[in-house]
C-alpha cells in the first residue's frame, strides 16, 4: 500500500515538473550545451565547421585578442572593486544610520531603492544626457567655477569607467541598504544596549558588533555584487555602445562578447563566433568558480550569537 | 494512469523536437527554390501575386520608401511590400538571427563589401546575374559592393553611392559674410569669424559608440591630404601603408581642427551633433550624402548645401570619398521569389532611382538620374573628382577592420590625447595581420 502510495506521489511530483523543467531545458540547458558544443568548431563568418577542440580558447589569449579580453577583465574587476566600495559599503553605512538614529526607514529605504526599479535603458539614459557636455552636470561644475571648460565624462578615456560604475553603483544602493537594514534590525537589541552602556562608540559598535552579526547578509550582498558585476552589460551598452569606446576603456566581458558574436556595430558586421563562444564559456566557469569559492569562505565567517 | 503519464512525457519530448530549430547550423549553398521564369520580365500577363516583405536600417527613410513601394504596386496589382525597418546597430544581428532560423524577409538591405561576405558564403542569398535584367545599366563601382569574392557575382540590387563633404547653412554664411572656402586657409578664417560670433563651427561628435561618423570625417578631409586616387593604388598595391607620412598628416588635420568642432566633442555622440547643426546652433557637419534626406526631414526650414572640403593650394581638385553604400538582396529561403524578384526588378528602373534622387536625395548606383534637388546637383558635381573612401572600400573585409580601429581611437587623436603617428601604426599592426596588397 505503502509503496503505490510513493510511486502516485513520485508520479505526480514528476508531471507537475515537467511542463517547468521543458521550458527551463529548451531556454537555459539547450542553449548551454549548443554553446558548449560551438566553442569546439570552427566558425567561418556565420557558419560552422570542423572540429577543432580547444584552439578557439587558445586564440582567445593569444593576440589580437588577448589584449582585449585582459582589458575587459580588468575592467570588470575595476567594476566589482568600485560597487563593493561606493554600493555596498555605503549601502552599509546609510542601514546602520537608519538603524541607529531610528529615523524614517521607511520613507528613506523607499527612496534609496527608487532608482533600482527603473529599467537599464531609462538609467543610461537619462545620465547620458546629464553627462553629456552640453549637459547639466557640466553646468552645474561651470556655474560653481568648479572647471574651465565642458568636460567629455564619457569620452574621455580615463572618466569614462568611474562614470559608469557611479551610475551602476546610484542604480543598486538600495538593495544592499535594505539587506543590511533587515540585518541590522535581527540583532537582538540588548546587545546594543549593553555595547553603548559599556561606552562603545558609534563606529566601534558597528565594527567590532555590528558587521560580525551582519555576515550572512555581507556574503550575500558581496556574491551578488561579484555575479552583478562580471554579468555588467546594460549599462556600458546604453552609454557606451558596445565597442568598448572610447579607445577600449570601457570594455567588459559581456560587451567584448557581444561585438565578437555579433560584430562590430558601425565598423563592421564581421563575426567570431567561435572565438565568442569561447569567451562566454571561459566567463561562465569563472563565475561559477567565484561563487562556489565565496560561499565557502563567506559561509565559514558567520558569528553565532 | 500509466497512459495518462505517458502521453505528457511524450508530449513534453515533441514540443523538445519541435522547439530545436537550427541544430545544424550549417547551409546549402543559395539553391533558388522558385524557377526563375519572371526574371527578365518577359511574362507580363502570367499575374505574379504576392506579399513580399523588405528589411531595412533606414528608419528614417521609411515614407519615402513608402511612397516608391505604392508607385510599384499600382503598376503591379496583387503585389503588396511591406517595409519593415530596424535601428542600424541591431540590423545585422536580427537579419543573421533571421536567416540562421531560415526565417527572415524576402527582400533584405545588405551591407556592402566585406559585411556581404559571410552571408553569401553561407548561402542565405541569391544570386541575381541572371535573374535581373537591369543590373546590367549600373556603375561597375556600384556593383562590385554587392559582388561576392568568392564566386564574383552579384548578390544586390545596389541602391546608391553616396559620397561625403562639408554641409554648410547658407543662412549662416551669408549672415556672416562668408562664402565657401576654395582652400585650407580660407576654410580655418571661416572657422574662426564663426567662433568669434558665437556659433560652433563644425557640429562633430562619436560618442557612445557612434564613432564612425568620425571616420567619415577621415574620409571627407582625407583625400586632399593623403594624395585620394594615388595614395589608393599605392596603398592597395602595397607601395605605401598606413604609417606614410601622407595618411598620419591627414590624421593630423583632424586634430588641427579640434579648436572648431563641438565644445566637448570627445563626449557629444552623432545624434547630438547632427542635432547642432539641423538647429542652426553649428554652421557646418562633416558628413555624407544620406544626411541629405534626414536633414530635410527633420527641419524643412533648413536651407543648407554641401561642398567637397577644399584643398590646401588654390586651383588644386577637390576630392570627396565615394563607395557603394549597399544593395538589397534575394533570401534563398524567401516563399515569394517570383513577386520578390518583380520588386528587385523595379528597383533597377530608372523611375525608381529618380523617385530615390528626388525622395532621399543620395547619388544613384545607376546612370540617367536627374538631380531636382540642388543638394543633390551639388554632390553629382562633387562626384566629378571622386575617390574610394578607404576605410571602407579597402580595409573592412576582416578582422581587426581598420574601421573599428580607427573608431576606437580616433576622438583622442582628434582632442590631442593620443599622436596621429600612434593611431595610423595601430590600424597598420591590425590590418597587417590579413591585408594582401595585390602589386
Amino acid at each position: 500500500m505503502r509503496a503505490v502510495l510513493a510511486r502516485r506521489r513520485l508520479r505526480s511530483a514528476i508531471i507537475l515538473v515537467a511542463p517547468a523543467f521543458v521550458v527551463y531545458t529548451v531556454v537555459v540547458i539547450y542553449p548551454l550545451v549548443a554553446s558548449l558544443w560551438g566553442s569546439l568548431l570552427d566558425w567561418n563568418g556565420l557558419t560552422s565547421g570542423r572540429f577543432i577542440a580547444l584552439d578557439n580558447f587558445a586564440n582567445l589569449f593569444r593576440d589580437p585578442y588577448l589584449p582585449r579580453v585582459v582589458g575587459a577583465f580588468t575592467h570588470n574587476v575595476l567594476w566589482f572593486v568600485g560597487i563593493m566600495v561606493i554600493q555596498n559599503v555605503g549601502g552599509m553605512l546609510i542601514a546602520y544610520l537608519l538603524y541607529t538614529r531610528r529615523g524614517r526607514m521607511g520613507f528613506f529605504q523607499s527612496a534609496f531603492f527608487l532608482p533600482a526599479i527603473l529599467s537599464p535603458i531609462l538609467v543610461g539614459a537619462l545620465w547620458r544626457i546629464i553627462l553629456a557636455p552640453e549637459g547639466p552636470l557640466n553646468s552645474v561644475l561651470g556655474n560653481l567655477g568648479v572647471a574651465s571648460g565642458p568636460i567629455a565624462w564619457l569620452g574621455d578615456n580615463n572618466l569614462a569607467l568611474p562614470c559608469l560604475v557611479l551610475v551602476d553603483a546610484w542604480n543598486w544602493v538600495g538593495l544592499p541598504l535594505l539587506v543590511f537594514l533587515a540585518g541590522f534590525n535581527d540583532i537582538p537589541p540588548e546587545i546594543m544596549e549593553s555595547a553603548k552602556l559599556e561606552g562603545a562608540s558609534a563606529s566601534k559598535a558597528l565594527l567590532s558588533i555590528g558587521l560580525p552579526l551582519v555576515m550572512p547578509s555581507i556574503a550575500i550582498v558581496s556574491i551578488l555584487t561579484f555575479i552583478n558585476a562580471f554579468n555588467q552589460f546594460d549599462i556600458v551598452y546604453i552609454m557606451e555602445g558596445p565597442e568598448g569606446n572610447p579607445g577600449h576603456s570601457t570594455d567588459v566581458l559581456g560587451t567584448l562578447f557581444y561585438q565578437l558574436a555579433f560584430g562590430t556595430q558601425g565598423a563592421s558586421g564581421l563575426t567570431e563566433i567561435g572565438i565568442a563562444l569561447a569567451l562566454a564559456t571561459v566567463l561562465m566557469l569563472l563565475l561559477a568558480a567565484g561563487t562556489v569559492v565565496g560561499l565557502r569562505t563567506l559561509g565559514q565567517r558567520i558569528v553565532e550569537f | 494512469m500509466k497512459s495518462r503519464f505517458l502521453a505528457v512525457l511524450g508530449s513534453a519530448v515533441l514540443v523538445l523536437a519541435g522547439c530545436s530549430s537550427g541544430t545544424s547550423v550549417t547551409q546549402a549553398p543559395g539553391a533558388s527554390a522558385a524557377p526563375s521564369a519572371a526574371a527578365a520580365g518577359t511574362q507580363p500577363s502570367a499575374a505574379v501575386t504576392g506579399d513580399v516583405t523588405v528589411w531595412s536600417w533606414r528608419i528614417e527613410d521609411k515614407d519615402a520608401y513608402k511612397k516608391m513601394f505604392d508607385a510599384f504596386t499600382a503598376k503591379n496589382p496583387g503585389i503588396n511590400v511591406t517595409f519593415e525597418t530596424t535601428v542600424d546597430t541591431e540590423y545585422e544581428t536580427k537579419l543573421t538571427t533571421a536567416l540562421r532560423a531560415g526565417k527572415g524577409p524576402d527582400i533584405a538591405q545588405l551591407k556592402a563589401y566585406g559585411e556581404l561576405q559571410p552571408l553569401t558564403d553561407a548561402g542565405y542569398l541569391v544570386a541575381l546575374d541572371d535573374k535581373i535584367a537591369g543590373l546590367k545599366d549600373f556603375f561597375p563601382a556600384a556593383l562590385d559592393g554587392a559582388r561576392s569574392v568568392t564566386d564574383k557575382k552579384v548578390y544586390g540590387v545596389p541602391y546608391a553611392m553616396p559620397d561625403m563633404g562639408v554641409f554648410y547653412n547658407k543662412k549662416i554664411f551669408a549672415d556672416n559674410g562668408i562664402s565657401v572656402p576654395q582652400t585650407y586657409d580660407e576654410f580655418v578664417a571661416a572657422c574662426q569669424k564663426l567662433k568669434a560670433a558665437g556659433i560652433i563651427p563644425i557640429a562633430a561628435g562619436g560618442a557612445s559608440g557612434t564613432a564612425w561618423a568620425l571616420e567619415i570625417m577621415i574620409g571627407v578631409v582625407g583625400p586632399n591630404i593623403y594624395g585620394a586616387n594615388t595614395f589608393w593604388n599605392d596603398i592597395e598595391s602595397g607601395k605605401a601603408t598606413f604609417t606614410d607620412p601622407r595618411y598620419v598628416a591627414a590624421l593630423k588635420r583632424l586634430q588641427d581642427l579640434y579648436p572648431y568642432y563641438s565644445p566637448g566633442m570627445e563626449g557629444v555622440d552623432y545624434t547630438t551633433a547632427t542635432q547642432q547643426f539641423i538647429n542652426g546652433k553649428a554652421a557646418m557637419f562633416m558628413g555624407g550624402s544620406w544626411e541629405n534626406g534626414s536633414f530635410k526631414s527633420q527641419n524643412k526650414d533648413l536651407q543648407f548645401d554641401i561642398f567637397s572640403f577644399p584643398p590646401d593650394k588654390a586651383g588644386d581638385a577637390a576630392y570627396t570619398s565615394s563607395f557603394a553604400d549597399g544593395s538589397y538582396g534575394l533570401v534563398s529561403a524567401s516563399k515569394n521569389q517570383d513577386a520578390a524578384v518583380k520588386v528587385l526588378e523595379y528597383m533597377t528602373s530608372l523611375e525608381w532611382a529618380q523617385a530615390y534622387a528626388d525622395l532621399l536625395g543620395w547619388p544613384a548606383g545607376r546612370p540617367g538620374v536627374t538631380a531636382n534637388d540642388p543638394v543633390l546637383q551639388s554632390m553629382l558635381k562633387m562626384q566629378a573628382n571622386q575617390t574610394p573612401y578607404l576605410s571602407l572600400v579597402g580595409f573592412r573585409w576582416h578582422t581587426p577592420t581598420a574601421s573599428e580601429i580607427i573608431q576606437a581611437d580616433i576622438a583622442n587623436v582628434m582632442a590631442g590625447k593620443m599622436t596621429p603617428e600612434a593611431l595610423a601604426q595601430k590600424i597598420q599592426d591590425g590590418v597587417s595581420t590579413w591585408f594582401k596588397p595585390t602589386p
